[in-house]
């Protein structure tokens, strides 16, 4: 890897008896990172330890060659941040917070600019206590921006935006990583949009990372023989497909869908004994597809954890 | 340094905006405004109307020269009690004030917006505490000033200057550090507000139910209270020693409040 812009060594932090991160150790380079896990996994942790919010009980951490614990200041001088559940001033309108926030940095953009950009222009003079949870996430993500940093920390970003909101931020990720080559590390559960967005990601869970990679990579490791089948009755198909020899990892994904591994070659022989085990109990197969999804890879995963 | 006084600058104005915008702070200097020509007079009114025989009768005009008389020899005492029931408005403000100013932030998660910023713990703790004395400390003393000087001109400087450093900033300093201990601690407005509520009411009425308290401690705990017994006392040297000796000690105790205050400040997870 190129010159990391994070690294964090054997980092471990405690809250009372929990143990939050477990010698997390992870090297994050240049672009889009997804940091991926289930609520309680230690990400919005090692982002607060990486802004220097909290310190950690052993290990180190960097982030853009710059210290963790005593060069805070200088790091939150070149990076952004959105946390997750974020609180303004409510009594401040969008514009005046971040004209506030420039000063604060001492430099960056136009705030009507950046709320453009995220289109909150409409309600740029409105009071913050008055805009919608979408707004303020938007808002969020312009605040973030306001300095030019080298670096975004993201948590959660599309959390209480409609579906446009959702493509719009994404979107937005990538332009501002193209045009402006910003880097941004995104903690979210949205499987989908970090496939979109992100370079590499890594999974974390019960404070350690257990996969990482390219993206692409992740997904053709993990889902080469992965199949997902939909169906009427996917509770009652899959103890059937357990049986059948070379599948396995069978999983119910949704009221009408599973997913499973097979070695089973060619891919008709595998659809051909799934269509043979439905259909003695009277079961439609609507259809057997190979999956190459970074949500199947997190799942596949997971499941071996 | 430009970076660093710009960034004290900016919290304090967001925090004038927000914790002290209006109607707040506006409300707040009126009222210790008004108050301050308020006590001050009243009290010299209040301590004339049992200095003059109820039997006498006057003249309005003559009550008024009366009473400018009595307010001009016997300014110490008008300024004392004056100030004295300041300190009862201030214990009410301070901790109100402080709590507003850190147990909020903690509690609805501001201050982990703020220090996503670069701004140091201990600047966004100078900036918010140093707001909260200008307020409350800044603005009475102001008011004060001037209502002392319409009342009794010709003061000697060094008194006035003792009053006010003993009854708006000593007790300010201290109850608000213990305010913003009580916030941090238990990261919460209601704790703050109401522990610091009682601390500064009970740093008040304590010499007052405990009479026979040592001048000495009353001087730590409620200054003004201490400068009332000075007075009264016939301006004993004893007494004055002890008053100050108070303040100093109290003074003291808040340079070492502060120092566990900004070390909690500085190590609390947010």
């Amino acid at each position: 890897m190129v010159e990391p812009i994070v690294q964090v060594e054997k980092l471990i932090k405690n809250f009372g008896t929990l143990r939050a991160l477990d010698g997390l150790s992870l090297d994050i380079g240049r672009g889009v990172f997804g940091l991926i896990g289930p609520n309680g996994a230690g990400k919005t942790t090692l982002l607060r330890i990486l802004l220097g919010l909290i310190q950690g009980d052993g290990g180190t951490a960097e982030v853009l060659g710059l210290d963790v614990q005593n060069e805070s200041i200088q790091i939150r001088e070149r990076v952004g941040v959105l946390h997750e559940r974020p609180t303004y001033p409510k009594g401040l309108t969008p514009v005046g917070f971040l004209h506030w926030v420039r000063s604060t940095y001492g430099k960056g953009s136009d705030p009507e600019e950046i709320l453009k950009l995220v289109g909150l222009s409409s309600a740029a003079h409105r009071k913050i206590g008055n805009l919608s949870a979408g707004m303020t996430q938007r808002l969020g993500i312009a605040q973030a921006l306001v300095s030019q940093p080298e670096l975004v920390f993201l948590d959660e970003p599309t959390s209480n935006l409609d579906v446009v909101g959702k493509e719009e931020v994404t979107q937005l990720i990538i332009n501002l990583h193209d045009e402006l080559g910003v880097s941004f590390v995104v903690a979210s559960h949205v499987l989908s949009e970090l496939e979109r967005i992100c370079d590499s990601v890594a999974f974390i869970c019960d404070g350690v990372i257990v996969e990482k990679g390219k993206t692409l990579d992740l997904i053709r490791r993990y889902t080469t023989n992965r199949y997902r089948v939909t169906t009427n009755e996917p509770r009652q198909l899959a103890p059937l497909l357990e049986k059948i020899p070379g599948v396995a990892s069978v999983r119910v994904t949704g009221i009408n869908s599973l997913t499973l591994s097979s070695n089973l070659e060619p891919s008709s022989k595998l659809e051909h004994e799934i269509q043979d085990a439905a259909l003695h109990r009277g079961i439609r197969v609507l259809a057997v597809f190979k999956t190459s999804t970074l949500e199947d890879t997190y799942l596949v995963v997971m499941s071996n954890e | 340094m430009n970076n660093r006084l710009n960034r004290l600058k900016s919290i304090m104005v967001l925090d004038l905006s927000t914790h002290y915008s209006f109607p707040l702070a506006e409300i707040l200097v009126a009222i210790m405004m008004m108050l301050s020509f308020y006590l001050i007079y009243s009290n010299g009114a209040f301590s004339l109307y049992f200095e003059i025989p109820p039997s006498i009768p006057y003249t309005e005009s003559q009550i008024i020269v009366i009473y400018e008389q009595w307010t001009s020899s016997h300014s110490f005492r008008t300024l004392a009690s004056a100030i004295w029931d300041y300190s009862f408005i201030l214990a009410f403000f301070t901790p109100m004030l402080a709590a507003l100013s850190f147990g909020r932030d903690i509690d609805a998660g501001t201050f982990r917006t703020y220090l996503s910023y670069p701004i140091s713990r201990r600047h966004l703790f100078f900036a918010k505490e140093a707001l909260i004395l200008a307020i409350v400390s800044g603005t009475t003393s102001i008011s004060f000033l001037i209502g002392l000087l319409s009342l009794a001109p010709n003061l000697e400087v060094s008194f006035p200057l003792l009053l006010c450093l003993a009854t708006l900033w000593t007790p300010t300093l201290f109850v608000s550090l213990a305010t913003i201990l009580i916030a941090i601690t238990s990261k919460s407005l209601s704790a703050s507000l109401f522990g610091g509520g009682a601390l500064s009411f009970g740093s008040v009425i304590s010499p007052l139910i405990f009479q026979s308290m040592d001048t000495l401690l009353v001087a730590i705990i409620n200054p003004a209270s201490a400068i009332m017994r000075y007075i009264f006392d016939e301006y004993s040297v004893y007494t004055l020693q002890s008053v100050l000796a108070g303040i100093i000690i109290s003074l003291g105790i808040s340079a070492l409040l502060l120092i566990i205050t900004l070390k909690r400040f500085e190590a609390m997870e947010i």
